[in-house]
């Protein structure tokens, strides 16, 4: 059900913010944002698997 | 990665400087749900696009401040940082341009890369520096862009030198793994200085943009040209990235023809692969046809693909009705894909990669799986046992494509239209099982619960829609056929049960259906050998569209066509179903363990449909039961033997032979219920 409400992500919302502040930042939701991508990174890529001719079909 | 080293990520940046509390992403519910119903507005699509944008500035981060900690990676290039530092002037002078080059998709791609690699959970041959130097590749392009004067050194792999977005060099190779500079001269930075647009009249003249010196040789970096062709100097070459651009009714599709960037394909670093002009301009006009239909018939679509998708990293053509395709979670907006064989199949594709990268930036946002859940299932577009994560991607994917198919049946006639209505037929009813299935499952958030609750809402009424009775009972069949073939391969019956029946057997007795309900569940055994399922269905394809080639494939033969398929499969597919009895079982007196060959003969008649249900039980009774009297049963007579134990709701329902079919789906209890067993995996 729709309530009207947002849903809030962990990832940082950088999209106003220069490389110059991306190197610098030390920002805790920036920290947390990062500790989730790598998460995401290192877990299995489960779009693929199995890697060579059976990510033929990649769903 | 290890928890230390995750724990320690970022704490090596220098003094903050920005403001406390950095906002974080948002999605509206209303926005999350239209996303999920394939519904979503311009709006929603954008904040998907700056949540990836986000992310990407992320992935660069970690990799700088791994970068940082680890001197081995640096290697003869100088630190990450002087690469940051020119990455920062170029984007304060040319920020639309670097914001483009950033998104490129393989700038994620190698991101990723260096975060498993540093991480130590991936092993590359190229050295370590190799691979890192590809920071100072993305400032040299971002420096290009940008017009600043500056002088870099970059990595070169076998004497290929790959800028970013912009395109690469060959050179002369001492060694794999050396070193070029590039040197860039002062210059007013231009939108359009490194991107030929085909809409020009007349292509600008070649502007030199910068010299890459290697040793003695040395080539100069030049805009894009049409065609993509190289410009061949003394002892090298340079050849900027083709651009290709498809407009039509004022929607525009342009996107980089990626043959050349060592992360352009997922899971590994490849060398170039230039293609011929000649090939550029097939891959063009392929995606003009595809273009023109895909805003002719789906033109919600379309402004979605506009929006999100950059790359296309081009294969060789694969064997009819297998086109191959893929992208990944790292890499945004890039497409790996075979030589599409039609502008249908080519938009096609675009569409189910779309869906890709829209849940994969959802998921990104927000969990909707348990990643502690390892469990695997069944899915009717895959030959492997997939994890859940993968499930719902494939969902979400083949729900996409489904609309496309539904929609694309009402514009073609013919054989494309019974293919249309077959693609629609099979993939609307495999998506909703599925989809339905794994809703109840174990493992999916609340969030995962309330994403495929909006993929159902759409996908449900268009069950009722009505399909020419000849592609709706074709597109049932394979779909068992998958289901059957998945099972034999990957599913093991009880042991108990299987002696047990094979006992029975032997002593002449009934099947014991008591046994066989009282059974506990098969046990998952992933084969890896398991590929290519889908023969059939391939064929069934090639009959629907053009029934004169499937009759030669026929004739001639048509492994010669479909790999792994038979007359048998000819026969079947194309409704003489005595003649496809025939050939089977002569298949199966020559090679009684032929799974392909015990499964097409229980698609045949319902006398033969436990062969289908439960042939994974089949197999392993009749060899259990060669290992005891000595000699395997004939495979019609244990069908007719096993069907009262294996198959309910007979002759009193009235309904059509392959409406029979009662054997669980394995979706019905995977990924809910069974773990994958270790000893088979």
């Amino acid at each position: 059900m729709d309530t009207g409400q947002n849903i809030e992500s962990t990832l940082a919302d950088l999209t106003g913010l220069g490389l110059d502040r991306v190197r610098e930042s030390q920002d805790e939701v920036l920290t947390a944002g990062i500790h989730r991508m790598v998460m995401l990174i290192c877990a299995p890529d489960e779009r693929i698997g199995g890697g060579g001719e059976k990510s033929r079909l990649d769903a | 990665m290890t928890p230390d080293a995750l724990a320690d990520l970022s704490g090596t940046a220098r003094a903050d400087l920005s403001p406390p509390g950095l906002p974080r992403h948002r999605l509206s519910e209303r926005d999350f749900d239209a996303l999920a119903a394939a519904n979503a507005d311009a709006t929603a699509i954008e904040r998907l696009r700056e949540a990836e944008s986000s992310y990407r500035r992320m992935v660069l981060r970690a990799v700088l401040d791994l970068l940082r900690r680890d001197s081995a990676a640096r290697g003869p290039l100088p630190p990450p940082d002087a690469a940051w530092d020119l990455l920062v002037e170029a984007e304060r002078r040319a920020p639309a341009q670097i914001a483009r080059l950033i998104a490129c998709p393989q700038i994620g791609a190698w991101a990723a890369h260096m975060v498993r690699r540093l991480g130590g959970d991936l092993h590359d041959d190229a050295p370590l520096w190799v691979d890192a130097g590809q920071l100072h590749a993305l400032a040299a392009s971002a420096a290009i862009e940008a017009g600043i004067g500056a002088s870099l050194l970059v990595p070169m792999r076998n004497g290929a030198v790959h800028l970013p977005v912009l395109g690469h060099a060959l050179l002369p190779a001492r060694q794999p793994w050396d070193t070029a500079w590039v040197r860039i001269p002062d210059r007013p930075a231009s939108p359009a200085v490194t991107t030929f647009s085909p809409e020009r009249a007349d292509p600008p003249p070649s502007t030199k943009l910068a010299e890459i010196v290697s040793r003695n040789s040395s080539v100069s970096v030049r805009m894009a040209a049409k065609h993509g062709a190289p410009t061949p100097e003394h002892r090298g070459s340079w050849r900027a990235r083709p651009a290709l651009t498809a407009v039509c009714r004022g929607e525009t599709l342009a996107v980089g023809l990626e043959d050349a960037d060592p992360y352009r394909l997922v899971g590994r670093t490849t060398a170039p692969a230039r293609l011929a002009p000649a090939d550029v301009d097939r891959w063009t006009a392929m995606l003009h046809s595809a273009w023109d239909l895909v805003v002719a018939e789906h033109r919600k679509t379309a402004r979605e693909l506009s929006a999100l998708i950059a790359t296309l990293a081009p294969l060789p053509r694969a064997a009819p009705f297998r086109s191959f395709s893929g992208s990944t979670g790292d890499a945004f907006g890039g497409v790996m894909l075979s030589e599409p064989e039609n502008a249908t199949q080519f938009a096609a594709t675009l569409v189910h990669e779309l869906a890709h990268f829209k849940l994969g930036a959802v998921m990104h946002l927000f969990d909707l799986t348990d990643f502690s859940s390892s469990r695997l299932g069944y899915t009717p577009w895959r030959d492997d046992p997939r994890p859940l994560r993968g499930i719902l991607h494939g969902i979400y994917a083949y729900f996409h494509v489904t609309d496309f198919w539904r929609r694309q049946r009402l514009s073609t006639s013919g054989g494309e239209a019974m293919l249309a209505h077959f693609e629609f037929a099979f993939w609307r009813d495999q998506t909703l099982q599925t989809a339905r299935t794994t809703r109840a499952s174990a493992g999916l958030t609340d969030l995962g619960r309330r994403f495929l609750d909006g993929v159902l809402v759409t996908l449900e009424p268009w069950c009722s829609e009505p399909v020419p009775f000849l592609a709706g009972d074709l597109a049932e069949i394979m779909a068992r056929d998958h289901l059957a073939l998945w099972r034999a391969h990957h599913l093991r019956p009880p042991s108990a049960l299987v002696a047990e029946l094979a006992r029975a057997w032997v002593d002449g007795r009934t099947a014991p259906r008591t046994a066989v309900g009282a059974a506990g569940p098969e046990i998952l055994a992933p084969c890896p050998d398991a590929r290519d399922l889908d023969g059939r269905a391939c064929l069934a394809r090639l009959w629907l569209l053009d029934r004169e080639r499937f009759r030669q494939a026929a004739r001639t033969g048509p492994e010669s066509v479909v790999a792994g398929t038979t007359s048998a499969d000819c026969a079947l597919v194309s409704g003489d179903r005595t003649l496809a009895r025939r050939l089977y079982l002569t298949e199966l007196a020559t090679e009684p363990g032929r799974i392909s060959s015990w499964v097409g003969l229980g698609l045949t008649d319902r006398e033969h449909g436990a062969l289908a249900d439960r042939p994974d039980l089949a197999l392993a009774v009749s060899s259990a039961v060669e290992a005891t009297a000595g000699r395997r049963p004939e495979p019609s007579e244990l069908a007719a033997w096993l069907a009262p134990a294996v198959i309910s709701g007979n002759d009193e329902t009235g309904r059509a032979p392959d409406e029979h079919h009662t054997a669980a789906r394995p979706a019905d209890w995977l990924p809910g219920s069974a773990e994958p067993d270790g000893a088979g995996a």
